[in-house]
């Protein structure tokens, strides 16, 4: 089947979607759904569907990025608005069966919003809830609305089209494109992702691997999961685009183990592409051949770092290397290697399909286009976000999020994980790019947002992030592996109010000669915790040790043997424990 | 090679080094450069030997253009690159990170206000014995540690952090070294000399975070790891956490001297520690010998407990009234001389060991033909010169091929062995054809498998698939091979591949790699010596060598056969002594092979038996007259190795007791006899001009190397009753005939093996899993054994690794099929079996 025929096709499935002949129930089935229990809810659906005789189909899709308000449940009966409901439960189905899908009436107290163009009175738009509303959902603009395992969804909501540019146009020019985008890697560091490709390109040595980084592994942080899960062939076709621009036949997409169901989504997809001829040799009649394998790793956050995880997938233990030589030079079996991050490749289709100007208009002058993230904490609405790069602090707390849990106050939002740092009230106007974030001592990291409200303690988040790190420290080099303990350790003393001006003085020498002297970047950012609530809370700091007091009211004496509990205020349940 | 030589010249460069400009050669790191201009960066995960890791953080420099503080080991020098490796900053730093180092480390010792006064009034050597290491008072690495030295040169006095001592309990349950993780500065050297250079990856780091360490995977010991016991990683430890046994709480040696080990053929450099006389270590030469810095376990552990042992003859014994009793010297040269002189000539014999020097080889012949005036002397061929690379091999690399043929060399050499996963790790090529799995099997790209006598069908298939692979070899080219016509108009292709038992798509495989590269060097070894068709693999051979020469740019034959490898004369004299045409005996060293106690002696009729040993062997109890020989840490002179190099020997320390070099005892004897005849004014140094065999100036042809002697080998064939062939390959170190299992104490654990390993496919069909216990059935006898499921073993198949002495082994396959390296038995498996009558 030629693509021509098979974009067809797929016209054709996406139209009968849309002019259905039999009530459509969308379940939102990614983990978030799915930690929700969305399992039961169709479970419910399809017992009560028997039970009536009612033919209908179920259609799992992924994350619409309200995570809060899972599970969410979408109706579309033939010739209405798809409708979606929030917080269903079992009991709730039989409900929405009772009334949508047989009485016709739109249960208006459950519902949040239509899908698509249709209305239905009372009802606003989905995407104008506040929490979406503020955003730009370009890289997520299929997640919790197509099917993922259906290639036909994809294609006929313009997928693979950016593949299909970037064969017409070849590979030079598609850096090119990428190059006028702006676009920089969305796996941390930021670096020009056009500079990279060169730098690979032009590599000498054959064959050329292109990797993909699916190990997310910062506590709270499931941008990449929401993408693979909702929408993996726009990662795939980006792969094909990366991979067509670096002049590679070989891509690995490295996956954590802990992401089963996006593992078993890029499985089900990667047969699909098989199937449409999207993998092999020449792809689309073009002389461009590629092939696609799918690697699990076993979830060490280090092996998220580049070198290390190219040791993981030579069978090695995932530790990092000093680069030079960069991964472009000598990456996996010491061949010309790239690295690219989850969304990075995400976001290149339609950086192909739409053109670099279109990507560029959102942004600032050096962090072009949007990022998502992992919104989570003390928000009232938590769930994963896209925003323009630039978009201020506030609003995303405020108008997406929604504001403070409880009408608390807030204090502060951690942004990159473990690898980032806390920004401060003072702050919050601070617009959110790769270079003020920096400034602010944090980092974009891969876009972990934790926010926190006037209950937390700036120590115990210090004390959280740096146990975290620690433990993930692979290990090699002395700064990290011992420097993070001894800060954890000092760290442990100031909380249980046992701390010294010492203590804290040295704290902070160590934080600097872990930054400055680590061989990775897990090292060179574990301090970041640290250094932040220090420069940002420093008195909360002082109170622990002067007057042995943790004005959040978080920090007690330890207990006997439980040195390490937190307790209900504390950041793990922030973040979901993780 | 040609290319390769021209890629080595190097191109100068500049390199500013705080504000000065230093010139360096391509290819160095920024370390290498600042080494080169005499400035020192501290160091501790960095090693000469390995490849740059960058993880401990001490020689961080500051470069301009660069972020942060790179790691100067890692980082390659640049033209016009700007360095700065002591600023503020970069100083502070290193002494933050070597805080941070000791605060997981034992420091007592290191900032004592007392250390000078305590060091020099205890001094060198007086150490306490303890079984945990917490001060340098305690470590058995004191006099070379590398942490000491780096305290004292980034220089600090305390450690502010609190200390987090490991508790680890001391690993002592491997033979060798002892292990203390609390000492470990976690560099990572031994894992990478382990993995990098030795390729055995035996040490890893394990666990994360603080909980790092170094060890074996799920804590196995080393044994069950399969590691070689090269001692490559105690040798590139900075700390006393890795410490061989023997030096551990020796004082630091008085001298070391370098010379050759003996051990076996290859030849390496080493270099001997000794202190008041005895021999405390010995570690791998320094200076580029054929082995370049490594050993094997004989090399590194072996010689110091051999050398030592309470085994060590060091009188002069005889016997008097039925006992073997200490004498002097002139009286037991007089009673061995008397005893001799009382026997024709035809009826005395001399047996001598292959690994003695080159001096004492050729006095032994002179005193053999010129003394006593016999025929009864075993003929050694000395090793041929190899034409282009020697034993060290460090000429091949990408584009050559090495085909092993019958060659495990890394038991029976080593270091050659060794060398050889390096030449691979340089891009050559490695074939093996072989009988069972070889340690060198990981590295090979194609292995093909053979029986015992099976060799010669193996390389007709392979002469067969690279002559098939050509479409233009015709009937002229059929013509040139002597020995191949016999084999292809009597056999197809198929035929000899049914009868090895490997696919087609092996042998193919093989042949295009011998075709892709541009020489091969065959390595013929020494289980090709016990092939029945060894005439006709000699044929083959040299028609696989003008076959390959004519394909490819070279091919050379070369032999790696230990000297210990029987010779048509050996037979003939032990044929002599077996039917008592030889009356009269001198054997230095224990060349008589008795597997048991209970067997009979096999010189027990002889009238006068002399043993010249080192250690007490089999015979010395039966002996008239016992001398004690020197062992070769003791004595001087010239060894050639396995590929016709020769090395030098340097006496390390004085002979133990009375005991006196070979050669020395010989001309004594001589003179006693009264024959001080040509020749045996003999060399006390290396001297090449006496030697009294003539070398032989050319090449010996392929047909000229010494043929095996026709031993009967018993054709083995399975049936319904025996439906496994059980291939057995002894695990064992001989030196002069002597077990050194025997000699040595952690060699029986290596040689110790108790374990038959079959195919998944074998253990499925018979319900076995892995660790279970098996008894192995043959026509002869029975064995228990405990099964490994192994996937490099062929189905149908059963290779095991007892020792020629193991019970079991003698039991399944009797004495004569014993005595070979390896040896086959047919035999079933029964899962428990009956009466326990092993
Ligand atoms: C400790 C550590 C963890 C990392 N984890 C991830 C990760 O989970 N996913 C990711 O894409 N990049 C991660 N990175 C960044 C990668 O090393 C690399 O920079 C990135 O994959 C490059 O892709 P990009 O250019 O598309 O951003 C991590 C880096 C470090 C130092
Ligand atoms: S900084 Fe930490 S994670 Fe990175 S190499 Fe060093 S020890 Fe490993
Ligand atoms: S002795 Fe040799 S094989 Fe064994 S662990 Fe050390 S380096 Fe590895
Ligand atoms: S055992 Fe020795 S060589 Fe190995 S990591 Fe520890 S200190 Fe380094
Ligand atoms: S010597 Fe360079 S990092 Fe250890």
């Amino acid at each position: 089947m030629g693509f021509k025929e098979a974009r067809q096709k797929a016209h054709d499935v996406w139209a009968s979607l849309v002019d259905n002949k039999r009530p459509l129930i969308f379940a939102g089935a990614a983990s978030c759904g799915r930690a929700a229990g969305v399992q039961s809810v169709i479970s419910a659906f399809r017992t009560r569907l028997a039970e009536k005789g009612i033919e209908a189909s179920i259609i799992e899709v992924g994350c619409v990025g309200m995570c809060y308000l899972e599970p969410i449940i979408d109706i579309k009966m033939p010739g209405k608005p798809r409708v979606s409901y929030s917080n269903i439960n079992p009991a709730r189905a039989r409900k929405l069966i009772a009334d949508h899908i047989i009485g016709g009436e739109v249960c208006e107290d459950l519902a949040i919003g239509t899908v698509g163009e249709q209305r239905a009175d009372g009802i606003p738009g989905l995407f104008e809830h506040p929490m979406l509303a503020a955003q730009n959902r370009r890289v997520l603009r299929n997640c919790g609305l197509i099917d993922p395992t259906n290639i036909d969804h994809y294609i006929a909501t313009g997928g693979y089209s950016g593949i299909e540019k970037a064969i017409e146009i070849g590979p030079e020019a598609t850096i090119e494109m990428v190059k006028k985008s702006g676009l920089r890697g969305r796996g941390g560091a930021g670096f020009p992702t056009y500079r990279k490709w060169e730098f690979c390109r032009r590599s000498p040595g054959t064959p050329k691997f292109l990797i993909c980084n699916a190990d997310e592994g910062d506590p709270g942080a499931f941008m990449n999961r929401s993408l693979l899960e909702g929408d993996p062939h726009a990662v795939l076709e980006g792969m094909l685009i990366a991979g067509l621009a670096i002049g590679s036949s070989k891509g690995i997409i490295y996956a954590r183990a802990e992401y089963p169901l996006a593992v078993e989504r890029l499985k089900i997809a990667l047969a699909q592409m098989s199937e449409y001829g999207l993998l092999g040799d020449g792809i689309m009649g073009s002389s461009f051949s590629f092939e696609i394998e799918l690697e699990e790793g076993a979830g060490a956050f280090v092996c998220g770092e580049e070198t290390a995880l190219i040791a993981a997938l030579e069978g090695r233990r995932g530790m990092p290397r000093p680069r030079p030589p960069f991964p472009a030079v000598s990456g996996l079996w010491g061949k010309p290697t790239n690295v690219n991050n989850v969304e990075t490749l995400g976001n290149l289709p339609q950086i192909l399909i739409n053109g670099p100007d279109w990507f560029a208009e959102l942004g600032t002058e050096k962090s072009k286009g949007t990022k998502t993230f992992a919104l989570a904490g003390k928000v009232k609405r938590t769930g994963l976000v896209e925003v323009a790069l630039g978009t201020k602090l506030r609003d995303i707390v405020f108008s997406i999020g929604g504001g403070i849990l409880d009408e608390k106050k807030f204090k502060a939002v951690q942004t990159g994980g473990p690898s980032g740092g806390c920004i401060p009230l003072e702050m919050l106007d601070l617009p959110v790019d790769y270079e003020r974030l920096a400034e602010a001592g944090s980092i974009m990291g891969s876009g972990g947002m934790v926010v926190m409200d006037e209950s937390t303690c700036p120590v115990d988040i210090a004390h959280y992030f740096i146990s975290f790190t620690q433990q993930e420290s692979c290990g090699k080099c002395p700064p990290c592996r011992i420097g993070t303990n001894k800060m954890l350790g000092i760290l442990q003393k100031i909380k249980s109010g046992k701390g010294t001006m010492r203590d804290l003085a040295l704290l902070e020498e160590l934080a600097l000669t872990v930054k400055r002297a680590s061989l990775c970047g897990l090292g060179q950012t574990a301090p970041n915790p640290v250094l932040s609530t220090l420069r940002y809370f420093r008195d909360e700091y002082i109170e622990h040790i002067r007057n042995r007091r943790c004005p959040a009211g978080v920090c007690r004496k330890p207990r006997k043997k439980a040195a390490d509990n937190h307790n209900s205020n504390s950041v793990a349940d922030a973040t979901g424990g993780e | 090679m040609a290319e390769r030589k021209r890629a080595e010249r190097k191109v100068e460069h500049k390199i500013i080094f705080d504000g000065k400009a230093y010139s360096f050669e391509s290819g160095m790191t920024v370390l290498q450069a600042a080494e080169a201009a005499g400035i020192y960066i501290p160091t501790l995960c960095s090693h000469q030997a390995l490849p740059p890791f960058g993880a401990c953080r001490l020689c961080i420099v500051e470069i301009e253009g660069m972020r942060g503080f790179p790691a100067s080991c890692s980082t390659p020098a640049e033209d016009g690159m700007v360095v700065r490796t002591n600023t503020d900053e970069v100083m502070h730093l290193r002494r933050a990170v070597l805080e941070l180092i000791l605060s997981e480390h034992p420091t007592g010792c290191l900032f004592c206000e007392r250390k000078v006064g305590c060091e020099d009034f205890r001094g060198p050597g007086h150490l306490t014995k303890a079984g945990t290491v917490t001060g340098c008072m305690l470590c058995p690495n004191k006099e070379e540690c590398e942490l000491r030295i780096l305290v004292e040169k980034i220089g600090i006095s305390e450690v502010r952090l609190d200390s987090s001592f490991r508790s680890l309990p001391l690993e002592r349950l491997d033979p060798f070294f002892d292990r203390d993780y609390n000492l470990c500065v976690l560099c990572g050297r031994c894992v990478r000399v382990c993995q990098e250079i030795r390729g055995t990856s035996i040490l890893e780091f394990i666990n994360r975070g603080p909980e790092t360490r170094i060890g074996t995977s799920f804590h196995h010991l080393h044994l069950d790891m399969g590691c070689q016991f090269c001692g490559a990683c105690v040798d590139v430890c900075p700390t006393g956490a890795l410490a061989d046994r023997t030096s551990k709480w020796e004082p630091p040696p008085q001298k070391t001297v370098e010379t050759t080990c003996t051990l076996c053929t290859v030849g390496c450099s080493i270099e001997v520690a000794a202190s008041r006389d005895r021999v405390v270590r010995t570690t791998p030469s320094r200076t580029d010998g054929i082995n370049s810095e490594q050993l094997c376990v004989l090399g590194r552990f072996g010689i110091a407990e051999l050398v030592n042992s309470r085994d060590r003859v060091t009188t002069p014994l005889t016997r008097k009234v039925g006992q073997l009793v200490r004498t002097s010297w002139e009286d037991a040269i007089t009673l061995a001389a008397e005893g001799l002189s009382g026997f024709k000539s035809s009826e005395t014999a001399l047996l001598y060991p292959g690994l003695l020097t080159d001096e004492e080889a050729n006095a032994c012949r002179a005193f053999a033909r010129t003394v006593l005036r016999t025929e009864n002397y075993p003929y050694r061929f000395p090793p041929r010169k190899w034409n282009s690379v020697n034993a060290s091999l460090s000429g091949l690399g990408i584009g050559d091929c090495i085909l092993l043929v019958g060659a495990d060399l890394t038991q029976t050499h080593p270091i050659l062995g060794h060398n050889i996963k390096r030449a691979v790790d340089r891009g050559a090529k490695l074939l093996i054809i072989d009988t069972v799995p070889t340690f060198l099997d990981k590295f090979a790209a194609a292995k093909i498998r053979a029986l015992p006598g099976d060799f010669s069908w193996a390389l007709a298939g392979l002469i067969w698939a690279v002559v098939e692979k050509d479409a233009v070899a015709d009937e002229q080219e059929l013509a040139k091979f002597k020995e191949l016509p016999k084999w292809a108009f009597k056999l197809l292709f198929e035929e000899i591949i049914t009868h090895i038992g490997t696919d087609e798509r092996t042998l193919n495989r093989a042949a295009d790699i011998l075709l892709e590269g541009s020489s091969t060097l065959v390595i013929v070894g020494r289980e090709v010596g016990v092939e029945n068709t060894h005439t006709h693999f000699n044929g083959l051979l040299s028609d696989f060598k003008s076959l390959m020469s004519s394909k490819t740019k070279s091919c050379e034959v070369n032999f790696a056969r230990s000297t210990r490898d029987f010779d048509a004369h050996w037979l003939k004299v032990m044929q002599n002594i077996e039917s008592m045409r030889v009356r009269a005996l001198v054997m230095i060293g224990d060349l008589v092979p008795r597997l048991s106690p209970e067997w009979p002696n096999p010189l027990q009729d002889l009238d006068f038996l002399v043993v010249i040993d080192s250690h007490n062997g089999t015979y010395t109890p039966y002996a008239e007259v016992v001398l004690p020989a020197a062992a070769f840490t003791e004595k001087g002179g010239t060894f050639t190795a396995v590929d016709g190099t020769v090395h030098k020997l340097h006496p390390a320390v004085r002979p133990m007791g009375q005991s006196k070099p070979e050669c020395e005892i010989l001309a004594l004897l001589a003179k006693a006899m009264g024959r001080n005849g040509d020749g045996l004014e003999l060399p006390r140094r290396a001297d090449r001009d006496t030697d009294i065999l003539p070398r032989p100036e050319r090449d010996f042809a392929l047909s000229e190397q010494p043929s095996a002697p026709n031993l009967s080998r018993e054709e083995v064939k399975c049936s319904n009753e025996w439906p496994l062939m059980l291939v057995n390959r002894h695990n064992s170190y001989l030196l002069h005939g002597h077990r050194l299992s025997r000699l040595v104490g952690g060699i029986l654990s290596l040689c110790m093996s108790d374990f038959v390993r079959l195919s998944p496919s074998t253990a499925k069909n018979l319900d076995i899993r892995d660790g279970d216990e098996v008894y192995l059935v043959s026509g002869k006898g029975r064995g228990k054994l405990k099964a490994k499921v192994d996937c490099d073993i062929p189905t149908g198949l059963l290779v095991s690794r007892m020792t020629a002495k193991d019970p079991r082994l003698l039991a399944l396959m009797g004495k004569e099929q014993a005595s070979f390296w390896t040896n086959t038995a047919a035999v079933r498996i029964e899962k428990s079996g009956g009466d326990d009558n092993v």
